[in-house]
């Protein structure tokens, strides 16, 4: 019989493995034999860039192209503005990345804290 | 320290001017358009007052030895930090080390760059500012930057530490970009004393005429170039103070503007002069491009003035509204 402290442990370690780019394991406890093959790398978890203050969303860079879908970003490249009647925060990358999706239209009201686009991180 | 890794040969130190030594033939000097220097030191916590870097047609490299805020106003252009491209009219948070690179202007003429704690060039007759005329001030003997240029970096004071930190957790702050795109620039100007000895005709003809921006412009002044005006009679005056802003009409019969280094006296008959909130904005008009004139009473040019202090004061109510 497993014991949950070992399914606990078992979901620790794949937990861990999740971005091994291959991977072979295999696991022989409490009777049971486990066996796990990834011959390519994993889909790296997509990530959601959240508005900081609430405003409009303009998508629209720094230098007035918006950002493409499939485009790569820099580090804190700026994808996007929040306006406010005066003033303008802006949408950053927090790292480097694919734009995957835009989870809300140009001209939108968002509010702090509400997902506004998603990235696929790339290494580096 | 900011370093200089790269300018141009018309990039200087300017604050808001040198005040009280015209008498003494020393006019203000100070930035071609002040309420884009002083909405670059809003944007960066400074006092209005802080000196920053005028820059125009060349490209502007720049490098800072401690964390800061910056902001390039002004003319419009590409502005980025190591190669991401950023915003005008916006506080970008930078580290040490990082790359500032100021690109010509694309619209218009000046560019400001201020830095949190301001450019500690020294004090000369109470002011930073570069004297290109007179040889003084700025980085000394009054010369504008050259790459390998290293200037002291003011000290931030606890306010504007404490903007700069509301400005890291929203990682860059802004001005919302004005809605309306500008089209030909009417400037506002005041009819100055001897305006009614010119022709008829040349009066007309001032008012109503577009005028390009001549090639023999700078600092000092600019050079318009538009149909001939005179006088009714010849016109020999006694010399007068000058100040920004009063165009007069040389024999030659094209006016002439004077600005942020505009010389102390003159003798030229003067048609009027340009109004305060309006300097910044004919500073702005390239060389080849056209301005309009358009005349104000002395209370229409106090309420303009008014009115963009009162935007230059939305600046800083923007830090209590995201504090």
């Amino acid at each position: 019989m497993m014991k949950t402290q070992d399914i606990e442990a078992l979901g620790r370690m794949l937990e861990g493995l999740a971005d091994a780019p291959t991977l072979d394991l295999r696991l022989t406890r409490s009777g049971y034999a486990i066996r796990m093959k990834r011959d390519a790398a994993p889909t790296r978890r997509i990530m959601e860039v959240e508005a900081k203050a609430a405003g409009i969303l303009r998508w629209t860079s720094a230098d007035g192209d918006a950002p493409a879908i499939g485009a790569e970003t820099a580090p804190r490249a700026i994808l996007g503005f929040i306006e406010a009647e005066t003033h303008r925060i802006a949408v950053r990358a927090p790292r480097r990345g694919v734009v995957e999706r835009r989870l809300a239209p140009d001209g939108e009201p968002v509010t702090a804290g509400q997902p506004v686009i998603a990235l696929r991180p790339l290494a580096g | 320290m900011i370093e200089i890794l790269r300018t141009g040969p018309f990039a200087t130190v300017q604050d808001l001017g040198r005040e009280g030594f015209i008498s003494e033939g020393i006019g203000p000097s100070g930035a071609m358009d002040r309420l884009a220097l002083r909405r670059g030191n809003r944007l960066t916590g400074n006092p209005d007052g802080a000196a920053a870097i005028e820059t125009t047609a060349a490209p502007l490299e720049l490098r800072l030895d401690r964390d800061a805020l910056v902001a390039v106003t002004g003319a419009e252009g590409a502005v980025s930090v190591n190669g991401a491209p950023i915003p005008t009219n916006w506080a970008e948070p930078v580290r040490a080390g990082d790359a500032l690179l100021v690109a010509p202007s694309a619209s218009g003429m000046w560019r400001y760059v201020a830095i949190s704690g301001g450019v500690d060039a020294p004090m000369t007759l109470g002011s930073r500012s570069t004297d290109l005329k007179n040889g003084f001030g700025g980085v000394g003997a009054g010369r504008p930057l050259r790459a390998g240029d290293r200037l002291p970096l003011g000290a931030e004071d606890e306010m504007t530490a404490d903007w700069r930190e509301e400005i890291r957790r929203f990682d860059g702050l802004g001005l919302s970009p004005p809605k309306d795109a500008p089209g030909e620039p009417v400037i506002r100007v005041m009819k100055a004393r001897e305006h009614n000895r010119f022709t008829e005709a040349s009066r007309e003809a001032f008012w109503r005429s577009g005028w390009r921006i001549g090639g023999e412009s700078n600092r000092q002044g600019y050079r318009l170039t538009g149909p001939q005006l005179e006088t009714e009679t010849p016109m020999s005056l006694l010399s007068y103070g000058l100040i920004a802003g009063t165009i007069q009409v040389p024999q030659s019969g094209q006016p002439i503007v004077q600005l942020a280094e505009a010389n102390t006296c003159g003798g030229y008959p003067k048609l009027g002069v340009v109004i305060e909130a309006d300097l910044g904005r004919l500073a702005q008009v390239r060389h080849g491009e056209t301005v309009r004139f358009r005349a104000v009473t002395r209370g229409e040019a106090i309420a303009a003035m008014a009115a963009e202090e009162a935007k230059i004061a939305g600046v800083r109510a923007i830090a209590e509204a995201v504090a």
